[in-house]
């Protein structure tokens, strides 16, 4: 990492110009995974990413630069072209000298149980033969499984113009199992992928290796005997957990400031306003230990926060970044994020996720005549700008006269978001968390998607059946 | 690095052979809005990529920051990694093969900031004085990428190349009777100098003002066109049917099925990594292979898979020079420049032999709504109707849902509107017998 004095050098270099702001990002990350296929370890890896982003600002525009050439020189012939790019400074300003002030997280909400990187590569893959193994014997059915674990650690070091100098560490752990099941020409696959801001020692209880591989392995079979989803509009009850993603489609992205700044997102200038139905509250929350989505800091060195997206309701936060404060007219939430030094940080997601209801789910299936349950979800995709919202089903069954019956396939929930919010009328008071990566401007993240169970009263569901 | 000290060094440790590849890249991107300068990036990433072979099996790492002290560290863990793998089948590393080069007759001329600034302050006041509905010009920016490659192994193979390339893009905003509606496109700039803006923002408006009115319709099975750009996305997303490494797995479709008909007689597929007209092309794949033009599915029958030198091992075949850089060091099979055949008859005729039905001209929840093995897919899409071969009206939240295998069993006609622009897989328009559309009306 660079030293205190050669990021003051460098940020004071930038200050020189027309720069109102400066901030140099650096960090080092160490990856390492272990893929199984069946009995055999198909595959060890192991990368280092290292490299600094270096950001100047004037008003509300930024210029950046990144390299992984750690050279004092090269760093600052990259400042040198970002002071050319935003402009140079009055003639008779005084010359900038930033003066920094240490001012690291004392605590971290994360701690390690068991590094990864500090134990013995066989103990990854006695995790991967247990969760393989759980797999194939939960039914016969079952001719393949893949299993990989992998584990990141990133040390980071943020610096500003403000004085601040700050750093953190981050590491997180996840596997990942894939279960194909076959029955004549029939082949399904399912999937299970649970991941923390930990090391190995999450790898027990509810989160032990035999769990995920029997998740994954009971979802490929329960697809094998599924029938192609209908097509239309009708109720749908999401379950809790990975069905947060639907929050997170439908309005998650609409709130971060990305969007919400240029005007671009539905829910732009709404502070106040009611854009949900009163049983909704949801929130943003970086600071829950150990989880998927957390950090001590974000990376622009804000403590990282917990926001209160919706209050019954109604709008009460948005997501915001540095620059986009300055677009907005108000502080960081601590929400600035990236994917590594290649990108430029912006507003995202931490662990999002709507708030436990009062309803019990059993009653939620009541009265329904025709309806589509979807117990685990796959991933989805929104347009901020126009909030249209898509995400796969990955297991559903339908809901006949109130009750569950036939596993279906192929379903598709489409919509807008604001106007699916509106029409959420029961929520489970049972939350769950789930994780996933999320791919945005700034890269690809790990965020938490999270919510009880709940029910909307009509959504469009996509699929192959015929009428 | 000093490579020659590595090779020999991995020799001393009893590693069989080992595989430098060097990448550096240079980017430069500039965002424009509102009038003014919005963002601007510049980068300079140099990272190095080790593939090691030891007992016969290939073990690899990528670092962004190495220095020849580690050398002995490096070395030691890809050896006790390599110890580690279970799996029995065997790689190897590529001698230096000479092969003929094709070139790109590209001529990328690099603008200045200053002229790159000009010409988006125009595009975006071209845009706004273009309609009226127009109420935001956003993502408008230039973006240019130089990268260099240079691989060197244990056998002498030293290979160096290059590629380049410029985009100009937007977005635009648009709201018409209280709906808004966005669309964005992007074009390929070999010189800033023969910059077409006047055609660039007509497309765009073009392209967005057709959305406006759009609407869902009511669910039902019809008639289905893929446009080129819808048929490019959802082929994308089941390229990997045709790699041996994944039909060794068995999570193929097409696992057990080399020299049978697949698809429709009116399918052919090709893979061409060396074609001048994709952005994208390579003389030597990422393991030194020199790439090739091959036919993969030939009117309808699956005659090659294509192999890196792993997955041609373990099938008994040889290297089709599909092995391409696939994180972390490693490499993998990809197909580069894949493409369906165009047909002979205009995207008008189409229309016309359609008669009625729905054209699906955009997809979204790709990484949601595929499922590679069965095949099936339900995605979220945009289209418009067509009744006795015109375009009726634009259809906006619809999902269109089937099995891919099966739709390419009933292709009634292909169009001739391959386009590549910046794709690397890519399809023209097709007319399918059926598909279910889904639909809220």
């Amino acid at each position: 990492m660079l030293t205190k004095e050669q990021t003051e050098a460098l940020l004071s270099q930038a200050m020189n110009s027309a720069a109102d702001f400066a901030e140099i990002f650096e960090e080092e990350t160490h990856t390492e995974s272990f893929t199984m296929l069946d009995d055999s370890v198909e595959k060890i890896s192991r990368s280092v990413r290292a490299g600094a982003g270096i950001r100047l600002y004037k008003g509300t525009s930024s210029v950046y630069g990144y390299t992984d050439e750690m050279d004092p020189e090269v760093l600052s012939g990259i400042v040198s072209d970002l002071c050319d790019a935003i402009g140079s400074a009055d003639a008779d300003a005084a010359p900038a000298a930033v003066k920094l002030e240490d001012r690291r997280v004392p605590e971290n909400i994360s701690p390690i149980g068991i590094d990864p990187f500090k134990t013995d590569d066989d103990a990854k893959i006695e995790l991967l033969e247990r969760a393989i193994r759980a797999a194939r014997e939960s039914d016969e059915r079952i001719f393949k499984v893949s299993a990989s674990i992998s584990s990141v650690h990133q040390d980071v070091q943020i610096s500003n113009s403000d004085g601040l100098f700050t750093g953190d560490t981050r590491q997180r752990s996840r596997m990942a199992v894939s279960a194909y099941a076959k029955e004549g020409d029939n082949v399904q696959s399912g999937s299970c992928a649970p991941g923390a801001s930990a090391g190995l020692e999450f790898f027990q209880g509810d989160h032990a290796p035999e769990e995920t591989g029997k998740e994954a392995a009971r979802i490929a079979t329960v697809l094998l005997r599924a029938k192609p989803a209908p097509s239309g509009v009708m109720p749908v009850i999401i379950d809790n957990g990975f069905g947060g993603v639907i929050f997170h489609e439908a309005c998650g992205h609409s709130l971060e400031a990305t969007a919400v700044a240029k005007n671009l997102s539905v829910f732009s200038n709404k502070l106040g306003e009611k854009i949900a139905s009163d049983i909704v509250s949801a929130y943003d929350d970086g600071t829950m230990p150990g989880e998927w989505g957390s950090q001590n800091i974000d990376d622009e060195g804000n403590p990282q926060q917990r926001r209160e997206l919706i209050k019954d309701g109604v709008l009460t936060q948005y997501m915001v970044d540095r620059l986009n404060a300055r677009r907005m007219n108000t502080v960081s939430s601590g929400s600035g994020r990236r994917e590594s030094y290649k990108y430029e940080p912006t507003s995202r997601m931490s662990n999002t996720f709507i708030a436990p209801g009062k309803d019990k789910k059993e009653d939620m299936f009541k009265g329904i005549k025709l309806g589509l349950y979807c117990r685990s979800m796959g991933g989805g995709s929104v347009n901020p700008n126009t909030g249209e919202f898509n995400f796969g089903v990955n297991e559903g069954y339908l809901i006949e006269d109130g009750k569950i019956t036939d596993p279906v396939i192929g379903a598709m929930l489409i919509g807008s978001g604001a106007e699916i919010l509106k029409n959420i009328d029961m929520v489970s008071d049972d939350v769950a968390l789930a994780q996933g990566m999320c791919g945005s401007l700034s890269g690809s993240i790990p965020t938490n998607v999270g919510q009880p169970a709940i029910r909307v009263s009509s959504i469009t569901v996509g699929g192959t059946a015929s009428e | 690095m000093n490579k020659q000290a590595w090779i020999s060094r991995a020799k001393e440790l009893g590693i069989e052979g080992l595989e430098i590849t060097e990448r550096r890249s240079q980017s430069r991107e500039l965002n424009w809005y509102e009038g003014e300068m919005d963002s601007f990036t510049t980068s300079r990433v140099l990272s190095v990529s080790l593939r090691a072979l030891c007992g016969g099996k290939i073990v690899s790492t990528s670092l962004e920051k190495v220095s020849d002290e580690q050398m002995d560290e490096i070395l030691g863990q890809l050896v006790s990694s390599a110890e580690k793998i279970s799996e029995t089948e065997k790689d190897i590393l590529v001698g230096p093969a000479a092969a003929e080069e094709v070139h790109s007759s590209r001529k990328w001329v690099e603008p200045s900031a200053n002229q790159i600034k000009t010409v988006l302050a125009s595009i975006e006041k071209k845009l706004l004085a273009a309609d009226e509905r127009i109420t935001k010009v956003n993502d408008l920016g230039f973006g240019g990428v130089r990268a260099f490659r240079e691989l060197t192994n244990s056998l002498g193979t030293e290979i160096s190349d290059d590629y380049e390339y410029q985009l100009i893009s937007a977005s635009i905003t648009m709201r018409a009777d209280g709906e808004i509606y966005d669309d964005y496109l992007y074009e390929i700039v070999e010189n800033l100098d023969d910059f077409d803006e006047d055609d660039f923002v007509k497309r765009l408006v073009e392209k967005a003002a057709a959305q406006v009115g759009a609407k869902s319709i009511a669910s039902r099975s019809c008639k289905v066109i893929f446009d080129y750009k819808a048929m490019s996305t959802l082929f994308s997303c089941f390229a990997g049917m045709f790699y041996g490494s994944l039909i060794a797995k068995g999570i193929s479709p097409l696992t057990g099925r080399l020299g049978e008909k697949i698809f429709s007689d009116k399918i052919t597929v090709i893979d061409d990594p060396r074609n001048l007209d994709a952005l994208f092309m390579q003389n030597y794949d990422d393991e030194g292979t020199p790439t090739a033009t091959k036919t993969v599915v030939r009117d309808g029958v699956f005659e090659m898979m294509l192999h890196n030198t792993k997955s041609a091992l373990k099938m008994g075949a040889e290297s089709t020079g599909n092995g391409f850089a696939s994180g972390a060091g490693s490499t993998d099979v990809s197909s580069l420049n894949l493409y369906i055949q165009p047909g002979s008859i205009s995207f008008d005729s189409l229309l016309e032999k359609m008669d009625n039905g729905v054209v699906i001209s955009e997809l979204a929840g790709m990484h949601a709504g595929i499922d590679f093995v069965s095949t099936n897919f339900s995605l979220q899409a945009k289209g418009y109707l067509v009744e006795n071969g015109k375009k009726v009206r634009p259809l906006t939240l619809i999902t269109v849902a089937g099995n891919f295998m099966d739709l390419m069993n009933h292709v009634e006609a292909v169009a001739s509107d391959l386009n590549w622009e910046t794709r690397s897989t890519a399809a023209p328009s097709i007319l399918f017998e059926e598909a279910a559309i889904g639909g809220n009306e």
